[in-house]
């Protein structure tokens, strides 16, 4: 009997050490990117990120305005003071979060490049559609980032760009940051790669997606950049094979166009959000409207100083103007509108058609200043603004028509800053006011983060900080 | 009745006794402790027979003997004592508890150890010392206790769980907590919740625990060794015991109220702080109206929590089997209005004598846990503490003419009343949101375990035990649509169920044997495999249709829905043999091998070898000691070395993780986590040299020991270059070495005992130091432990200094000339801000009032270490004196050696719109009236300038402080008394706990802070008065 016992005990202690030591993962896996699916939801991931407030979900739009003269930080919620009195240390959050999550959106896109194709199942277009988006979104983060954190392109680009970033990989690598002129270099060569794949990938069904890069977004895009470094050949070339193919949104339907939560007519790339997926109070509604955040409000002498026509719809009272009868706080009400219920919900409209025309007509100005004219009063006539002469197409009103037309996107600073202007002061009486900051001063480039510097020994600070 | 009937049986037997045998006869009697209270089964025994018998439930016996036998008396935890048979018939005994500490049997891990042949560091607490202590969870008792172990209580929210190290902290990244085994099974010790905290050891009730094991050696826990790098906590919980009944009833009442709370300003001082911010900085004024003086803290905690114990046990046995049944009830309310807890346990236990060589038994225990909590972030609008202590003073919580009955605005403020501006930070109506969102937790704790016990050989034995832990969590979070945290989204509730499994198996085999009588031996082997799966679901519903359904997730009741979940399996198994030999008790030998697989590593990295070695030598039981054992009776000295792992890593910490995100309506996937395959075991080496010291038969024990503790191969985020686009900017590496060092003593003394009165004291006080020796690239880490940016960044690890030191600017004082702050730079000049511009100028001690030398502070070079956060010793000391029927018994408690950063006090000085500490009114106004020389010029909307973002000294602190942290005083009715309602024992008592703290201190309370040692917006403890009643039948 006593055997038996122990023998019985023994084959339950047997039966009960075949417990396994290979855990099954539930919600998390190792990349296989087995077909063209797989690759679609894995570029779909750096669209997310780059999605996320911290990058152009709101802080990178945010910081091309708060610094310039529309819009400034009230300080209601604390956020954005700093950077809108362009007093910013590289310890800053901001200044951190922008860099890391541009950078992090950079990742799936440098696996999907190095990836071998031929491994990989599915239409041949969709997968040379995805690795062109790939190139496209490695190009655009990198640019943002040299608007942000490189020196201005002065002296043929000789001067302190950013770190180039082309593979994903964790090891002691420590890239230095290349000039301006080589980054220009890398955003081109990475531009004219994707516009190669997504030719190659005309039939893919994603072609014609508004909510990802497609061949017209990569020749937005181009104009973006071109515009930037000045070479307006290049813009013109890229600007002319999008003419036609969008409308100018018209002037009655210009707040519709906003508020809709479906890619218009006139967009050509917008980041998807949806109700379920969005930054919410963390979003770009949040922080331009209401009294939680409500931080970034616009100057009060606004539509005087952007020299808006009376009946010009940009400046009309839904687009900008005062949330209740008894506020003072001159508000964007127009862009990003979605507030309540479906609080951040807005697409993120990254590529307008009406910026490829501005970017034209900039590119033309010289050359062929009657197109530029054409192209000028294409937009002031949707907007119910006064018609150009051929006397008014001038830099200084492009400018200004940018201004008008950009605003509160994200563009303003940046505008300002390549063309070597100053940034004005437009009201000393508001808070976390920058002041006049002269042309080439120090504090038009954010300080790389001090987590770069700790890690990355390679790179160098920018000057002034 | 009963009793009548008992002294006529006596009375009879003695009668029948004396008249019907001379030579063999009835002795009779009874056996009671040194208390009188009488002994249930006691054995006795007719020495050189096979006669013997137990006494009954009034501790009599009756037993036939001749004169000339000798009667051996024995009991469990007693004195065995022995009387000859002489003419009389009855012998009364009374049965001393066994007086040698050194006899007491202790638990080493899969088995059990006399005290005398333990050669590693083990203290032992008595469930008896901390019971009748209003405690939401046991391990909040043990503080002080024990040498060693550092018990940390950072708050009083109840859920919120003590800290627990043991010698210190040994990991940077990976579980810093003890090992919990509940009578021989490992037990679930992480939280599993979302925004309500609940400590899993909560789920154990103090009442059902019969002693702690603190092993804290390498040696002792060695034999853990693949999850002993932080120390192992054994507890064992209460069983029958054979041939006796008994039945515990306790009861307990008590009242809590906050220990200690903020200092602020009332609305005179108020006004007069916020229009002087205003003035300074040429703004308008801020403040204005004195109609109300609200003090939001009293608001917000509770001046008289209730505090209710009810527990009831029945325990007993026959001759073959024993059994335990307990009942618990509890009910806690906290410092705040809203946290309170309710708890359920049950607890059965039994156990069965099949025959003399197998056994098996039993345990069921469940749980029942419900606690309802609020939003406590120290950077939270609606964190309770955050918001109370910043709220404005002159205005009211509650409005009568507003259609909620709150002070709220139509558009989500809190109505500002006479004041030209709104609150700063736009801090919500705090009482708004307690009344109206909640924070609700509901746990079910079922733990069975069973066993089997077979007896093979002389010497030799079976055990196969099993463990089930499993563990379920519903949470419900709702915020009110109108106001505060939830009007953003319109309404947001949201829902957890957290499902936890643990399965352990054990296989024992254990040889125990003497030969010759002087060689001692024991072989134990073991084979343990455990699995813990880990998962929750949740569903998030924003725009809530009506309030109405607030308390559930109901279909379609929300315009917004998002679900999300997880699970996480992880899985060890361990194969461990373990050798002890003694020589005639005086030299010790111990060997321990295991070997264990982690199924958190690779594949290739998943087996390790623990080893543990130990010996030991009674000095004084050797031949040569002789007489001197009269007075020092006993001395032992001990060494030991072992190798530790810690398993608390992470379910997945070395592969490659990639972690789904929408965008827009579609599914991405995006990077979670950079892989790692070369990760190997985060591992520490123990070595400990311990000296046991007693005196007049150890009346009086000393122990010293030292210890140094190294850990290797710490797995360490190394941070990465945030351009390589790595998630978290981290990769996780085996790269850091760390060690904590230090010294550690006890003496357990009896005063004085002449049967009337008894003074038992214990002391013990540890000295400890914690080095960080290696980092990666020997590179600074700024650990990211707080969502809190201001927090994140101050706190560094460095090389050759102790983890978690703070680091900042060193402050100088204020500028007696301008009132600005004054900082050391670097290389110790002075520099000053000018609060216009917010740039430093070179200040100049002789000439103050010059600004014209521009200088700078930099948080890259002008910083430095502000001190450690770890205490350098702590220690505590506790009493029970017993006089007659009363006991008292305290417990002081200290720690010091430590700096904390007390954000709490800088964010209570703000610059902005709020309301503040009284510090305040010692700032700088004008150079005849320059206040206490700390507090700057005030400034409106400066805290960059004023108290500077970044850590100075001036909010660096010494964490010094001594506690008195109990003191009950108890009496123990008459006997005779109680006899005759046939109760065996009847105690009342009244204790008070957090009773008072000596401290510099200029925060709450010094142990109100992080694990890295910062004060940030804390919740006071209670101090507790409660009256208790113990009855025993």
């Amino acid at each position: 009997m006593r055997k038996y016992i122990i023998i019985g005990l023994a084959l339950v202690m047997g039966s009960l050490t075949s417990c396994s030591l290979d855990p099954t993962l539930a919600d998390s896996h190792e990349i296989d990117m087995e077909d063209d699916v797989s690759m679609r939801q894995f570029i779909d991931g750096a669209y997310n990120t780059m999605a996320r407030s911290e990058y152009m979900g709101r802080n990178y739009i945010i910081a091309g305005e708060i610094r310039a003269d529309n819009v400034y930080s009230n300080g209601n919620s604390g956020r954005f003071t700093l950077m809108s009195a362009m007093n910013l240390q590289s310890t800053d959050g901001d200044v951190t979060d922008i860099f890391r999550y541009a950078y992090a959106t950079i990742s799936n896109p440098n696996v999907v490049i190095a990836t071998d194709l031929s491994t990989v199942e599915g239409s041949e277009a969709n997968k040379a559609h995805i690795l062109g988006e790939a190139y496209a979104i490695r190009a655009m983060a990198h640019f943002d980032l040299l608007r942000l954190y490189g020196q201005q392109y002065i002296d043929n680009g000789s001067n302190l760009g950013i770190t180039y970033a082309k593979e994903y990989k964790a090891e002691d690598l420590q890239i230095p940051r290349s000039s301006v002129e080589d980054n220009k270099i890398d955003i081109y060569a990475d531009i004219e790669k994707a516009i190669d794949y997504m030719l190659q990938g005309e039939s893919s069904e994603w072609a014609n997606n508004k909510t990802n890069f497609t061949l017209d977004a990569v020749l937005a895009l181009k104009t973006r950049v071109g515009t930037y470094f000045k070479e307006y050949d290049i813009v013109e070339d890229a600007a002319s094979q999008l003419e036609g193919k969008y409308e100018i949104t018209p002037a009655n339907k210009l707040v519709e166009y906003w508020s809709d939560s479906n890619p218009g007519a006139a967009s050509i790339f917008e980041l998807a959000q949806s109700t379920t997926d969005n930054a919410g109070i963390n979003g770009l509604a949040y922080i331009y409207r209401g009294d939680s955040y409500g931080d970034v409000q616009a100057f009060n002498n606004l539509i005087e100083d952007a020299e808006f026509d009376s009946d010009d719809v940009r400046a009309s009272e839904d687009m900008i103007g005062y949330e209740s009868e008894d506020s003072n706080k001159l508000r964007n009400l127009g862009k990003y509108p979605s507030g309540g219920d479906r609080l951040g919900s807005d697409n993120i409209k990254l590529f307008r058609y009406e910026e490829v025309v501005l970017n034209y007509a900039e590119a033309v100005l010289e050359t062929n200043p009657n197109k530029a004219l054409e192209l000028l009063n294409d937009l002031a006539e949707n907007r119910n603004a006064s018609e150009y002469d051929a006397s008014d197409v001038t830099l200084e009103n492009i400018i200004k028509e940018r201004r008008k037309e950009l605003m509160f996107e994200g563009f303003r600073f940046h505008d300002l800053a390549r063309h070597g202007l100053d940034i004005p002061e437009v009201d000393p009486n508001t808070s976390n006011n920058h002041g006049l900051v002269p042309a080439g001063d120090n504090r038009f480039a954010f300080p790389i983060p001090r987590r770069e510097i700790n890690t990355n020994k390679s790179v160098e600070q920018n000057p002034g900080y | 009745m009963k009793q009548k009937y008992t002294y006529l049986s006596v009375l009879f037997m003695i009668l029948f006794v004396q008249i019907s045998f001379a030579q063999k006869k009835s002795v009779t009697g009874k056996v009671t402790d040194p208390d009188g209270v009488p002994l249930l089964g006691a054995t006795i025994l007719v020495v050189g027979t096979t006669s013997g018998t137990t006494t009954d439930f009034d501790g009599n016996y009756s037993i036939s003997a001749e004169e000339g036998n000798v009667l051996e008396f024995s009991y469990v935890g007693f004195e065995t004592i022995t009387r000859t048979v002489g003419s009389s018939s009855t012998y009364d005994v009374t049965l001393q508890p066994e007086a040698n500490i050194m006899d007491e049997v202790v638990l080493v891990g899969y088995g059990v150890q006399r005290k005398s042949e333990v050669t590693g560091a083990i203290s032992q607490v008595k469930g008896d010392d901390v019971k009748n202590l209003v405690t939401p969870s046991f391990e909040s008792q043990l503080a002080g206790r024990s040498s060693g172990v550092q018990i940390t209580t950072p708050g009083g929210v109840i859920g919120e769980a003590p800290r627990v190290n043991i010698r210190g902290i040994a990991s940077i990244n990976s579980g810093t907590g003890p090992l919990y085994v509940v009578d021989g099974v490992p037990y679930a010790s992480t939280s599993q919740g979302a925004n309500v905290d609940i400590n899993p050891l909560a789920d154990l009730n103090p009442n059902d625990i019969e002693s702690f094991e603190v092993l804290k050696d390498g040696a002792a826990s060695a034999i853990y060794g693949s999850r002993a790098a932080n120390g192992v906590i054994l507890i064992t919980t209460r069983k029958g015991r054979k041939n006796s009944f008994e039945v515990n009833y306790s009861s307990l009442t008590g009242v809590g109220s906050p220990m200690n709370k903020y200092k602020l300003l009332g609305t005179k001082d108020f006004i007069t702080i916020s229009n002087e911010k205003t003035a300074n900085a040429g703004v308008s004024d801020w403040a204005a109206g004195t109609d109300f003086d609200t003090d939001w803290q009293d608001l917000v905690l509770r001046s008289s929590a209730l505090q209710i114990d009810q527990n009831v046990s029945v325990s007993g046995g026959t001759d073959m089997a024993t059994y335990y049944l307990s009942i618990g009830y509890g009910e806690q309310e906290g410092t705040s209005i809203a946290n309170e807890m309710e708890k359920y346990n049950i607890r059965a236990r039994v156990e069965q004598d099949f025959n003399d060589w197998l056994s098996a038994g039993a345990t069921i225990a469940v749980t029942r846990n419900s606690i309802s909590a609020m939003n406590k972030g120290n950077n939270s609008l609606s964190g309770h503490m955050f918001n109370a202590t910043k709220q404005l003073p002159n205005i009211p919580a509650y409005d009568p003419d507003n259609e909620t009955g709150y002070n709220i605005t139509e558009t989500g403020q809190i109505g500002r009343w006479d004041n030209y501006s709104n609150v700063g930070a736009q801090l919500p109506n705090i009482m708004y949101a307690l009344d109206h969102n909640y924070y609700k937790s509901k746990s079910m704790r079922n733990i069975i375990n069973a066993f089997a016990n077979a007896n093979i050989l002389d010497g030799l034995s079976y055990r196969f035990q099993i463990g089930m832990d499993y563990g379920t969590n519903g949470e419900r979070m709702y915020w009110n649509p109108v106001h505060g945290d939830g009007s953003g989204y319109n309404g947001y509730l949201r829902q957890y169920n957290f499902d936890n499994q643990l399965w352990n198996v054990q296989n024992i085999l254990s040889y125990n044997k003497s030969f010759n009588d002087v060689h001692n031996l024991g072989l134990t082997a073991v084979a343990e495999f455990q699995q813990q799966k880990d998962a929750y679901f949740s569903a998030l519903g924003k725009d809530i249709a009506s309030e109405y359904f607030n308390n559930q997730i109901i279909t379609d009741a929300f315009g917004e829905q998002e679900i999300s979940g997880y699970k996480e399996e992880q899985g060890i198994k361990s194969f461990i043999g373990r050798a002890t030999y003694n020589y005639d008790e005086r030299y010790f030998l111990q060997a321990s091998i295991r070997r264990d697989g982690l199924s958190n590593l690779h594949p290739d990295n998943r087996w390790e070898n623990f080893i543990g070695l130990s010996a030991g030598w009674t000095i004084s039981n050797e031949e040569f000691w002789g007489d001197i054992s009269e007075t020092i009776s006993d001395l032992k000295l001990r060494g030991s070395y072992a190798e530790t792992g810690n398993t608390n890593i992470g379910a997945y910490p070395y592969l490659g993780v990639y972690g789904l995100n929408k965008y827009g309506d579609d599914t991405g996937y995006g990077y979670a986590q950079f892989g790692n395959n070369a990760l190997v075991w985060e591992s520490t080496n123990k070595l400990n040299i311990g000296l046991d010291f007693g005196l007049w038969n150890n009346k009086v024990f000393f122990s010293a020991e030292y210890f140094k503790n190294e850990t290797k191969d710490m797995i360490i985020n190394k941070s990465t270059a945030p351009s390589l686009g790595i998630p978290g900017n981290i990769i996780k590496i085996n790269a850091g070495d760390m060690s904590n060092s230090g010294f550690e003593f006890s003496v357990d003394a009896t005063v004085v005992d002449n049967g009337e009165f008894r003074w038992n004291t214990g002391a013990n006080i540890s000295f400890s130091k914690n080095k960080v020796s290696n980092l990666p690239d020997g590179a600074d880490i700024f650990p990211e432990y707080s969502s809190n940016a201001s927090i994140n960044g101050n706190i560094i690890i460095r090389e050759g200094e102790p983890i978690n030191s703070l680091y900042g600017y060193e402050y100088w004082g204020v500028n007696p000339a301008n009132g600005a702050p004054v900082y050391y730079k670097g290389d110790g000049s002075l520099v000053q801000i000018d609060y216009n511009t917010g740039s430093y100028y070179v200040f100049d001690e002789s000439n103050p009032g010059d600004m014209s030398q521009a200088s700078s502070l930099s948080s890259s070079e002008d910083r430095k270490l502000l001190g450690q956060t770890t205490p350098k010793y702590f220690g505590g000391w506790n009493n029970t004196l017993t006089y007659k029927n009363f006991d008292l018994s305290f417990l002081f408690r200290f720690s010091g050696g430590n700096k904390i950063f007390n954000y709490t006090r800088r964010e209570l000085l703000t610059q902005e719109f709020n309301n503040n500490s009284t510090e305040i009114l010692g700032r700088w106004q004008s150079p005849s009236n320059p206040g206490d020389g700390v507090t700057p010029m005030l400034w409106a909307a400066g805290n960059g300038v004023v108290n500077n973002n970044v850590l100075t000294s001036r909010f660096v602190e010494k964490g010094d402080f001594i506690s008195l942290d109990n003191i009950t005083l108890g009496y123990n009715f008459d006997r005779e008394l109680l006899e005759r309602a046939s109760i065996d024992a009847l105690r009342i008592y009244v204790a008070a706990q957090n009773v008072f703290m000596i401290t510099d201190y200029k925060g709450v309370d010094p142990e109100m802070i992080t694990s890295y040692g910062v004060d940030a917006f804390g919740t006071p403890k209670s101090r507790i008065v409660s009256l208790g009643v113990n009855l025993k039948l």
